[in-house]
């Protein structure tokens, strides 16, 4: 291994280049984990971080919460969720989704309020401020924001409140008294659903994601293609030198673990420069793009880059496995 | 070291039952115009190519018969090799070309007092791009010493090299033989570098002929 370190610091500049590239290609995957992440936080962190993991919803909702219309109690154990997108104005209009859960359940956040009190997300106090009285443009119900929690869904901020100003609201409205889902365990006549499947459903998640998963999976591939090209590169300039060591008696281990530790150093360090670059950028990047740095999928992407580099690597250790020594003598490796 | 009638063929035979017996303290010289088969001899010799025919004894062992990893193990720790553009690792220092082998081979031979005596002492952190021809080609004699090898084989050695500096490394080659009880075999070009050997074989016909 310290063969391929000296190797790597004696050749600083041919490495540098390398490890530019390298982190380049990796910095790009970091960037868009972030953006990824972003979108999806900005989608639905507030069915994920909900503490619960299964939804009862109607079978024709297709696991869209705002598809879904259930009437009566299906379960007394369970806990009725109401999700609805509302327009509210006060001045100026802004769209926000409506969560309701009741006031003593712990799944979200504490609704310590009254009837008509919402708490808000901290964006939708760009057009308002805690205090404002806003109304629903379609009922004309009128709620009163009197905090903030964090909570995004389908990219637009989440309005809290209890079940009891759910009802009003619903009253108001002049429609049917439905709930959402039913969340927890139970076997109610509805269908069951995951959060994963939840949020999955929000209309444009997926498409999103999948967009995202491609690009970096792309990228994966791609980054592992030139970082293999390079080392293969190296590898063939290399071979009169490496087919001399052979002949003296160096095992093609000590020299194939040289070149892996050249590949493993490089990558890791790439991706360690890329993550904290990423965390920079979560302080520099306007709060109009979502961004967010996640370190779960920096550190699966990083662990994703290495394991394909070092998959790469495969290519040259053919080539230096059959690399004939005998060649060396007489000069004709070339 | 004996080699014993061994035969070697491409499209034609190059080599046709040579014999060759090299004992301790002896420093050989190999001679013959080009594609006289010596890269293919110094290649049986060096356990990098098997022959058709015929057989290499090493302490009375017939190293044809051994697999790949103890011939490799027999090249690291028995052989000894200098090839004619040193060929250096570029990126270790004098002293890390030796460590390089003996971390191979677990030796513990002195690497400093070795280098000493070629006269490169004051060279031992520098890396091969600010040596000499001449240095270069002594430190590649004092990697092939290292792991006090019973054989040093040398193609070329003195090719790359002017005609003092190419003396000093067969003096060397010659000084290992006589005074470190090595066999070696040196495979040149230029004859008059001969003298210092204590025989010249010449390579005609697929066979050795002493002159």
């Amino acid at each position: 291994m310290t063969l391929g370190l000296k190797e790597m610091w004696r050749k600083r500049r041919q490495f540098g280049l390398i490890l530019f590239i390298t982190l380049a290609i990796v910095l790009l995957t970091t960037l868009i984990t972030g953006l990824a992440d972003g979108l999806a936080y900005d989608n639905g962190a507030t069915v994920r971080e909900l503490d619960v993991d299964t939804f009862h919803l109607t079978a024709d909702a297709d696991g869209q919460l705002t598809r879904s219309f259930i009437e009566g109690t299906p379960n007394a154990a369970m806990t009725p969720l109401a999700v609805k997108p509302l327009t509210f104005v006060k001045g100026s209009k802004q769209d926000a989704t409506l969560f309701a859960l009741p006031k003593d359940s712990t799944i979200g956040p504490a609704l310590n309020l009254s009837v008509g009190e919402v708490l808000v997300d901290p964006s939708f106090l760009e057009t308002y401020a805690i205090g404002d009285t806003v109304e629903d443009f379609a009922s004309g119900y009128r709620f009163t924001i009197t905090g903030v929690t964090d909570g995004r869904f389908s990219h637009g901020p989440v309005v809290w409140t209890t079940m009891e100003t759910w009802n009003a609201y619903q009253k108001a409205a002049g429609g049917p008294s439905y709930v959402s889902a039913w969340l927890g365990d139970g076997d109610p006549p509805l269908t069951k659903y995951s959060k994963q499947d939840i949020i999955e459903s929000v209309p444009g998640y997926s498409a999103e994601q999948g967009t995202f998963t491609m690009m970096r999976a792309f990228l994966l591939v791609i980054g592992a293609f030139i970082l293999t090209a390079f080392f293969y590169m190296v590898t063939l300039q290399k071979l009169p030198q490496l087919g001399i060591l052979k002949a003296i008696g160096i095992r093609s281990q000590t020299i194939g673990v040289a070149l892996i530790s050249q590949v493993l150093v490089t990558v890791v360090m790439a991706s360690l420069v890329a993550t904290f670059v990423t965390l920079l950028a979560t302080q520099i990047v306007p709060d109009t793009v979502r961004f967010k740095f996640e370190l779960t999928n920096m550190t699966l992407y990083s662990a994703l880059f290495v394991i394909i580099s070092v998959l790469g690597t495969v290519l040259p250790l053919q080539t230096l496995r059959r690399l004939d020594a005998a060649d060396a003598l007489g000069g004709r490796i070339k | 070291m004996k080699l014993s009638g061994i035969y070697h063929a491409y499209e034609q035979p190059i080599l046709s039952g040579v014999d060759l017996s090299v004992a301790p303290g002896e420093c050989i010289g190999i001679i013959g115009p080009s594609g006289s088969g010596k890269s293919t001899l110094l290649q049986i010799l060096g356990l990098l190519k098997r022959p058709n025919a015929g057989s290499l004894f090493f302490d009375s062992v017939d190293v044809f018969t051994l697999d790949e990893e103890a011939r490799r193990k027999l090249r690291l720790n028995e052989i000894g090799f200098v090839f004619q553009d040193a060929h250096l690792v570029p990126y270790l220092t004098v002293r890390e070309q030796l460590e390089l082998v003996q971390g191979e081979s677990e030796t513990e031979g002195d690497a400093i007092g070795l280098l000493t005596d070629l006269g490169l002492r004051h060279r031992v952190t520098e890396l091969p791009e600010r040596l000499s021809g001449g240095e270069r080609q002594r430190v590649a004699v004092a990697r092939a010493l290292i792991n006090d090898p019973q054989l040093i084989l040398a193609d070329e050695p003195t090719a790359s090299l002017d005609f003092v500096n190419g003396r000093l490394v067969m003096e060397r080659l010659a000084d290992a033989a006589h005074n470190r009880n090595k066999r070696v075999l040196v495979i040149t070009h230029d004859e008059r570098m001969l003298d210092v050997c204590d025989r010249v074989l010449r390579l005609r016909d697929g066979q050795l002929i002493a002159i």
